[in-house]
């Protein structure tokens, strides 16, 4: 009986404990490039599930120009180009837990954030010179 | 042959059977030629005669009918409530109070680990942390979800951004 206790707390220990080491691998952190225009009213269908969050906005038609899904290690920097030739750079910061700490930089000028996005959580950054909005997510590990 | 003095204090214990056979003897051998401790004796008898007496009519008179009845009542069925009542206290007769303190100190300290998780703060699921931009910036923060970081490229068009 002894032993089968024993068993028991050993091997949840090391369920929590590699459970805890998968959880540190990296964070799911999705980009999106949306070119937004004061004309029209049409939505991308592929934005359906943050257009209410879009909404918010004064803008009325919304574009997809590209979305990419990241795995990101803390440290790692994901690299997307947006127009004007520009580029959006976000960098996993720290994890933890299902929080993650990121930078976001509009390379090219003096744009700069630094957020802390849970699991379900959006942060839109408005790029109002060329009428772009990158949302970023964080997918979960 | 003993005094009437010593017989005396022992008759009363005669009349209740409750000397010894010697002495029992002694006193009857005394009291049939002393006709001092006979009449004493007779006396005796003739009141505890009446005392039982009165004893056993009281008896007999008193009420036995109604008594009954008041224990009957009292032997009925009990209610509901009463079966509950007593098949919870034969559940708990068999915990000995230390048992009792066990279970209660393990039940505080299961409520202590699952207490805060189950009521955890309300914390929003992003949180704009800090901004730097060589332009003019606002921040909106939403109740749970969503946050927005403006850019704006001119002083002038930040107003009526947003709905």
């Amino acid at each position: 009986m002894k032993k089968l206790l024993l068993w028991g707390f050993l091997s949840t220990f090391v369920i929590v404990s590699f459970a805890s080491f998968a959880q540190g691998e990296g964070v799911g952190i999705g980009i999106r490039v949306i070119l937004a225009s004061y004309e029209g009213k049409d939505i991308d269908a592929r934005l359906e599930d943050i257009q209410k969050k879009l909404g918010t906005l004064k803008y009325s038609s919304y574009r997809l120009l590209q979305e990419r899904s990241f795995l990101l290690a803390e440290g790692e920097v994901a690299q997307l180009p947006l127009p004007g030739k520009k580029e959006v750079r976000v960098k996993l910061l720290k994890a933890h837990g299902e929080m993650a700490e990121i930078a976001v930089e509009i390379l090219r000028t003096e744009k700069k954030a630094n957020a802390t996005l849970k699991k379900g959580g959006t942060l839109l950054i408005v790029v109002e010179d060329d009428d772009v909005i990158v949302a970023i997510s964080a997918q979960g590990p | 042959m003993p005094d009437c003095k010593h017989i005396a204090s022992m008759l009363e214990p005669y009349v209740d059977g409750e000397l010894r056979p010697e002495e029992r003897a002694s006193v009857a051998g005394h009291v049939k030629g002393c006709r001092r401790c006979q009449r004493e004796l007779e006396e005796l008898n003739a009141l505890r005669g009446h005392l039982r007496g009165a004893v056993e009519a009281g008896v007999v008179d008193a009420p036995l009918a109604g008594i009954w009845e008041g224990m009957a009542e009292r032997l009925e069925a009990p209610t509901v409530m009463e079966r509950i009542w007593w098949a919870g206290k034969s559940l708990l007769y068999p915990l000995r109070p230390l048992k009792v303190l066990a279970w209660g100190a393990a039940l505080a300290v299961l409520f202590l680990f699952t207490y805060p998780r189950v009521t955890p703060p309300p914390t929003p699921r992003v949180v704009v942390e800090s901004v730097e931009s060589e332009g003019s910036v606002m921040i909106f923060q939403g109740e749970d979800e969503l946050a927005i970081v403006w850019f704006f490229e001119e002083e002038e068009r930040k107003e009526g951004m947003m709905r």
